[in-house]
């Protein structure tokens, strides 16, 4: 089981090219780069004219922009949130509530199925519970006994659980 | 290969996750407000860019991106012009590459489960919460503040002039049961304070 990974593989991409693009700069800036002066304009009459006279050089500029405005976007909506939310699980958060009946002021209590069900789904389960509560307790069941039997039920001993537990200020009401 | 494998060769040595590791695996940030953001600017400046270019070769230009005016400037400017603004955009992707590459703090504090396929975590505050909880508990206790810290878990206790150190082992105690109940992993050890009022 592993965090969800793609954003730190963007931020690694993205990072990286600013990063050489920067370090180039500024090498370049300083005259740090040997045979490349720094006095020399960053976008040279040449390339400027090289690439106004041929108008699919423009448009292959925009191609590769779009390809990295439709990369960039699916980052973004993976990143929100999306494909990621999974379906809630009605019998799951039901054994979840008979196993923690005993609990007093158990709230927010559900599991979901993250993932593809068929593949590489895993469960994720979370509840909160009033400060009073023996949250030893309630983890050392979760472990024991709900955690297995939830996966048992939606699927096998081979899909993966990942269980948050809160605990609530005082005088909330419950739900 | 290992001493052991020296030793005795032909045992077959794996490397297991500790119950830590795995459960910080699972549980390490997702770095999610910062992948929006870049992701969220990523897409918006090369969107506009692409159709900026394309609706200015269709003879039509959009105007919201100053393309014309960047080319300009380029042309402009040179190289030794550019070196600071160079270095600020190196160290926005150090920082972007370091933001990618440090595991981060866990949100949720990874507890020990006996199943590997398991992993239980409780919330920064409401592991607060229920030690904050049960150091109220203890006899003469009138407020209680419980921070975690990186390497250790301080609990501050305020109480009459008349407590006594018992009473913070008596608190101590309590505390330490219960996060032993819970079985919390790489919490570190627990710092008592006592503060009297009323002296």
């Amino acid at each position: 089981m592993r965090q969800y990974g793609g954003n730190r593989l963007g931020l690694a991409v993205v990072g990286t090219v600013l990063l050489l693009a920067g370090g180039y700069a500024w090498l370049r800036g300083q005259g740090q780069l040997g045979g490349l002066g720094p006095r020399a304009r960053v976008l040279p009459e040449r390339t400027a004219d090289a690439v106004g006279g041929h108008p699919w050089a423009l448009w292959l500029i925009a191609l590769v922009l779009v390809a990295l405005t439709l990369l960039a976007l699916r980052w973004l909506l993976l990143a929100l949130g999306w494909g990621r939310f999974g379906a809630r699980s009605g019998t799951g958060t039901a054994m979840l509530c008979v196993g923690l009946k005993d609990v007093e002021g158990l709230s927010r209590a559900g599991v979901r199925v993250l993932g593809d069900p068929e593949g590489t789904a895993r469960l994720r389960i979370s509840l909160s519970c009033p400060p009073e509560t023996d949250v030893g307790a309630v983890v050392g069941k979760l472990d024991r006994e709900i955690a297995g039997r939830i996966r048992r039920e939606i699927r096998d001993d081979e899909l993966g659980a990942v269980v948050r537990v809160h605990v609530r200020r005082k005088g909330l009401s419950t739900r | 290969m290992t001493t052991l494998q020296q030793l005795m060769p032909g045992t077959d040595v794996t490397v297991r996750d500790s119950p830590l590791r795995r459960s910080r695996r699972v549980l390490r940030p997702a770095r999610t407000p910062a992948g929006v953001t870049v992701a969220a600017l990523l897409t918006a400046a090369c969107g506009l860019s692409a159709a900026e270019i394309v609706t200015g070769l269709w003879g039509r230009p959009l105007g919201i991106v100053p393309l014309d005016e960047a080319v300009e400037l380029a042309a402009r400017t040179s190289w030794s012009e550019l070196a600071w603004p160079a270095a600020a955009v190196a160290a926005l992707g150090a920082v972007l590459l370091l933001l990618a590459v440090l595991p981060g703090r866990c949100r949720l504090v990874p507890v020990e489960t006996t199943d590997p396929m398991v992993v239980i975590g409780i919330t920064r505050s409401g592991l607060r919460r229920t030690l904050r909880a049960v150091a109220l508990q203890g006899e003469g206790v009138q407020r209680a503040k419980v921070r975690l810290r990186r390497r250790c878990i301080e609990v501050t206790v305020w109480t009459g002039p008349e407590s006594s150190g018992a009473m913070l082992r008596q608190v101590a105690t309590a505390v330490g049961d219960r996060l032993a109940g819970l079985g919390t992993l790489g919490t570190g050890e627990v710092v008592m304070r006592l503060r009297r009022k009323g002296l």
